[in-house]
């Protein structure tokens, strides 16, 4: 056949291209589990740095991170039905990816926390003490800040309502103003606050230097000169907190605690 | 015309060096070229590249139709950077999201399309498979002494370690601004083309 000619010239084209798509296919389907394998473990690692179980620079093998992540149980909820969802595997789950694709997420209703979709399943992690009893629970919790998207976990206590921790692990926001809602001094002022009034409803506010947690339950210290970033995290506790994000959740798995004696 | 194998292996190490001779892939050597490692990674990745490009483009040189032959070798050099990428990506995932971009990017290295033209498409595999890994070598060597320099003078480090003691912690060497940004690069590849030419005189060009 003719080298040159059109019909060979398609021919070889094809063949070219189907055994360079084999080679292409073949890399993706034997790395990528592997890859998403080692993701998952470096979002095991953030998690581990939340809850104090792991030092800030700390530096693990894969081993050590998937042994102290025992201690951790990370459960999907359904955030259309407002339950855990047993049937997914939470630690293969990625929440972002979820959220971004229409297939697995859908619309948020209007909100002032910038969030435009909401993930068909959320992510929570559980740490229990010796005995299986609920120590902590952080919450995944995202929305508009002043420079981009603020992403953090709220971590509430057993009774679902008094904050152990915050903690914001990607912002724009801007250095030495809004950037403070990562320094430990701010992140202490939420200890011991509550999320919800005795009515059910979300009820912290963030303002300017409020008293202890005794005197002002229902308070916490806004981030002083940073009005845009403040109002971002007020959003976000108000969204996710309320009735359109883990609301309805916290409620029911209050009660089903409280049957079950936390466990 | 053959070239012989020793020969098609050895010239492009140095004296033929794809970088400071035939003045190729220069922009990814100015990119990467801050720090060791990245320069020892982009360097291999390349080298390994174009020397299963030059393979495969050798095995098929006398099947390909003229027309089309440029495409047919971007078809095989993107599927080998794109695999390259993925090994880098599942097993180095620090230094990949450190390269960044640039992996994908060695499909636009000149070097790997001037080899499979110019080379690879004339001769046997197996000469083929030494120009590749000749020239690949060449240019992650070129790539290394650029980093070295630019790693040493740009931030008194090697490979990530801290040798030379910076003014911004208390010690006495001040950091060469100049050879952490981009341009310091042609200043270090521009040296190099001079010292190989001071030594080959034969490669000066009539003013």
């Amino acid at each position: 056949m003719d080298r040159n000619g059109p019909v060979y010239t398609i021919i070889f084209t094809l063949v070219v291209c189907a055994v360079c798509s084999v080679f292409v296919a073949g890399a993706y389907e034997f790395l990528g589990a592997k890859q998403r394998e080692d993701a998952a473990v470096f979002r095991m690692l953030d998690i581990l740095r939340l809850t104090g179980l792991a030092g800030p620079e700390e530096a693990l093998e894969k081993d050590e991170i998937l042994e102290r992540f025992r201690a951790i149980q990370p459960k999907a909820v359904d955030m259309r039905l407002r339950r855990i969802d047993p049937e997914v595997d939470a630690r293969l789950y990625n929440q972002r990816e979820a959220a971004n694709d229409p297939l697995t997420s859908f619309e948020a209703p209007p909100n002032n926390a910038g969030v435009r979709r909401i993930p068909d399943h959320a992510v929570v992690y559980e740490r229990r003490d010796d005995t299986g009893r609920l120590e902590q629970i952080l919450l995944p919790i995202h929305g508009q800040g002043y420079g981009g998207q603020i992403y953090g976990f709220l971590s509430l206590g057993p009774d679902l309502n008094t904050v152990r921790d915050i903690v914001f692990y990607e912002h724009e926001e801007t250095p030495t103003l809004g950037g403070r809602i990562n320094r430990e001094s701010w992140r202490q002022s939420w200890v011991g606050r509550r999320i919800y009034g005795p009515d059910g409803e979300v009820a912290i506010q963030l303002v300017p230097e409020p008293g202890p947690p005794e005197e002002d339950p229902y308070q916490v210290d806004a981030v002083s000169r940073a009005s845009v970033t403040t109002a971002g995290v007020q959003n976000m506790i108000d969204f996710w907190m309320g009735p359109m994000g883990f609301g309805p959740f916290l409620k029911h798995y209050r009660e089903t605690l409280a049957e079950t004696g936390g466990g | 015309m053959q070239t012989d194998p020793k020969t098609a292996f050895l010239d492009p190490l140095v004296e033929r060096n794809p970088v400071i001779y035939q003045i190729l892939g220069i922009c990814p050597a100015l990119a990467i070229s801050t720090a060791m490692e990245n320069a020892f990674a982009m360097g291999l990745a390349t080298a390994a590249v174009l020397t299963i490009s030059n393979l495969s483009v050798s095995l098929i040189r006398n099947l390909v139709p003229d027309n089309v032959r440029i495409i047919i070798y971007l078809v095989i050099v993107a599927s080998l950077v794109i695999v390259a990428d993925q090994i880098l990506r599942t097993y180095f995932p620090h230094l990949s999201s450190q390269l960044s971009v640039y992996v994908g990017l060695i499909i636009t290295n000149c070097i790997v399309l001037g080899r499979a033209e110019a080379f690879a498409s004339r001769n046997r595999p197996w000469v083929s498979t030494l120009d590749g890994m000749g020239n690949g070598l060449g240019y992650a060597l070129v790539l290394c002494v650029v980093a070295f320099v630019r790693e040493l003078l740009g931030a008194g480090q090697l490979l990530g370690h801290q040798v030379l003691p910076t003014t911004d912690n208390g010690g006495w060497f001040e950091t060469v601004g100049l050879l952490a940004a981009p341009a310091g690069a042609f200043f270090v590849v521009m040296v190099l083309v001079w010292i190989l030419r001071a030594w080959k005189t034969e490669q000066v060009e009539e003013a």
